[in-house]
């Protein structure tokens, strides 16, 4: 790791900021969920990578979509991505959200999670093994320092793309939070 | 005079460092406790430095703002009168009194803040921060009570002098029983295991922390290292002697932190009510008997 | 194998047309036609099947039926137990086992949103896992599951 160097900490102490002190949403998503106790806890310790797990979007900056997401989870997905502070980071884990998965022909699950919210990086696997969630983690620290990791303002940019995808899969999505539709008892 | 002033402007600045300091070092030491590495000494630091340059900070209005800038105002505030070796700036006779006050002030601010977040967790991470203030301020008060009897002071300062002379004459040498109590309730009034039931993030999503992001948890996180500077100051300047100079209060301190932080490692967290029945029992007793030894004592 | 006559030659004795067989040790298959099936799994429930594990259905698409299947298992005799019933594909409807079940609320629920069968006396028959369903139910073997997902999501062409 790379924290010792001073030369790079002092151009930018926001990015060292961001990179080293990556909180993740501890918002388990799907059954892909299954893999990040492990990283969490002693064995595979998460925490000197300065990862911690957050019970709360408003004190997260990385969001773990981990495993299959239903078109139910993908409302939810979406409100707890837009309570998240900026710059906020998505990453894709396991093969579902990049193109389906093993549901690649479910009627209840979404095939490619890029439609509907900016991705900034992917892990392979079903399930990734908790090393592969750390080159991950390595490499959105690489991206950070680039510059390239600009999904949340990818995300304010074109935002009528992912809104008209989004409201494609989901019909009855609120607009920001405090508007009703007439359906808004139907979602849960 | 001038003396003063520079002290004034040098002790936060001190319990800054000492506070931020022994958050990073609790989160090393715990990591050892369950047999991993953990995160640098310096991870608070970075944690401080990314919330302080987050682009967006969600407020929740003008009271959610000066609600953080009071607990952590309260918090330096508290600091001034606390004498911490040499240095004491604010200090006369009732200084103890007015430091008990003060002590509730930062937790007031957290809770004005928590208030205003409009999230239900928010308000039941309060009452639960001040059913436990309720809990620990029984046998503390009564502890502190026979402290201040014993000495015949309400200064912190003399209360320190006095227990200069030799090892033999701290206070937990001398008043045992108060000593013990205040000890048994060290965890609770530092709100960690078995009593960080205030801010759980598995039951109350972080209680009063819930909406704060950015800055404010920025804020939050070191009103929090004050506050425990805070508590453990207290606990030193009066049972451990203070200090010659900052360096062995330092070290006092240093020691007292280290078993709060192995009791916070190994221990699971109680539910309200245990932790009110245990406050307000063994405790309570053994400081009331302090009280009572005491003032038979001191006729 | 002997507890196992028993219990059938007592179900076949407190319901009339029930078909009882043996599979094996611990294993009973129990046939109703669909009109008798709440009170027969009364009977089952004062043998001694005080619980019902679950529900599930199939669809025998080339019969024309659907078939609910009533998972019932027994403490005392440790033996499971299937209570299978027809229904037609066309319009399913059902009596609701709440008052011999009350959880089977939930099994009922599921089983409504995915294959259709309405359960008479179900107070929550109501969108359960699927949000804002408009399409045909989609556990049922002719809906065309492949033609849906592309509607829906779209295709991404293969990049070759």
């Amino acid at each position: 790791m790379d924290r010792a160097d001073i030369a790079k900490t002092l151009k930018s102490p926001a990015n060292w900021g961001q990179k080293y002190s990556l909180w993740a949403v501890y918002f388990c998503t799907g059954c892909g969920v299954i893999e990040i106790p492990p990283v969490i806890t002693s064995r595979w310790d998460a925490e000197r990578f300065g990862v911690l797990p957050m019970a709360t979007p408003r004190q997260g900056n990385l969001f773990l979509i981990t495993g299959y997401v239903s078109l139910k989870t993908m409302g939810a997905i979406i409100r707890t991505y837009d309570q998240m502070p900026d710059p906020k980071y998505v990453v894709g884990f396991g093969s579902c959200p990049v193109n389906g998965g093993m549901y690649w022909d479910s009627y209840n699950t979404i095939k490619h999670l890029d439609k509907y919210l900016p991705v900034d990086g992917w892990i392979a696997g079903c399930m990734p093994r908790p090393e592969a969630i750390f080159v991950a983690v390595v490499h959105l620290w690489q991206m950070i320092d680039k510059g390239m990791a600009t999904g949340y303002q990818k995300y304010k940019e074109n935002y009528e793309y992912y809104e008209r995808n989004q409201r494609e899969i989901l019909p009855h999505l609120p607009k920001f939070a405090g508007e009703k539709t007439e359906a808004v008892g139907q979602t849960l | 005079m001038v003396q003063q002033v520079i002290s004034m402007i040098v002790l936060p600045v001190i319990a800054l460092v000492i506070a931020v300091f022994f958050l990073g070092l609790s989160r090393k030491i715990t990591a050892r406790i369950h047999r991993r590495h953990g995160p640098p000494l310096y991870q608070p630091l970075i944690d401080v430095v990314k919330l302080l340059t987050q682009k967006e900070n969600i407020s929740h209005g003008t009271i959610f703002d000066l609600g953080i800038v009071l607990s952590v105002a309260g918090g330096l505030a508290t600091i001034l009168f606390i004498p911490a070796g040499g240095l004491h700036p604010l200090s006369s006779s009732g200084d103890f009194l007015v430091v008990l006050y003060l002590m509730l002030l930062s937790p007031l601010g957290l809770a004005l803040a928590a208030g205003a977040s409009e999230n239900p967790n928010a308000s039941i991470g309060v009452s639960r921060k001040f059913i436990l203030a309720l809990g620990y301020e029984v046998p503390f008060l009564l502890a502190a009570l026979a402290v201040m009897v014993h000495f015949r002071t309400t200064s912190l300062v003399e209360i320190v002098s006095l227990q200069r002379e030799s090892l033999l004459n701290w206070s937990v040498f001398t008043l045992p029983l108060p000593a013990l109590a205040t000890f048994l309730v060290l965890p609770a009034m530092l709100s960690i295991r078995p009593f960080d039931f205030a801010g759980a993030p598995q039951e109350v999503a972080s209680g009063p922390l819930v909406e704060l992001g950015g800055k404010y948890l920025a804020f939050a996180a070191i009103q929090g290292a004050l506050h425990t500077y805070i508590v453990l100051a207290i606990f030193v300047d009066l049972y451990l002697g203070g200090g010659a100079n900052i360096l062995t209060f330092f070290l006092k301190m240093l020691a007292v932190f280290f078993i709060g932080v192995c009791i916070n490692g190994v221990m699971p967290r109680f539910r309200v009510k245990q932790a009110l029945i245990y406050l307000w029992k063994w405790p309570a007793i053994i400081a009331f008997a302090g009280l009572v030894i005491v003032m038979w004592t001191s006729r | 194998m002997m507890r196992e006559q028993e219990i059938k030659k007592a179900i076949e004795k407190s319901t009339d047309g029930a078909t009882v067989t043996v599979l094996k040790k611990g294993r009973i298959l129990v046939t109703v036609p669909a009109a008798a099936a709440v009170s027969t799994l009364i009977c089952l429930k004062a043998v001694g099947f005080e619980h019902l594990s679950a529900i599930s259905c199939t669809d025998w698409l080339e019969q024309g039926e659907l078939e609910l299947v009533y998972h019932l298992w027994s403490y005392q005799d440790k033996v499971h137990l299937m209570l299978k019933t027809r229904l037609a594909r066309e319009n399913p409807q059902t009596v609701t086992a709440i008052p011999v079940f009350p959880h089977t609320q939930t099994y009922e629920r599921e089983i409504h949103e995915m294959y259709g069968v309405h359960f008479e006396g179900n107070p929550r028959l109501t969108p359960f896992l699927l949000e804002h369903w408009e399409g045909p139910p989609p556990m049922r073997r002719d809906f065309q599951m492949r033609d849906y997902v592309k509607e829906k999501f779209g295709v991404e062409e293969r990049i070759s």
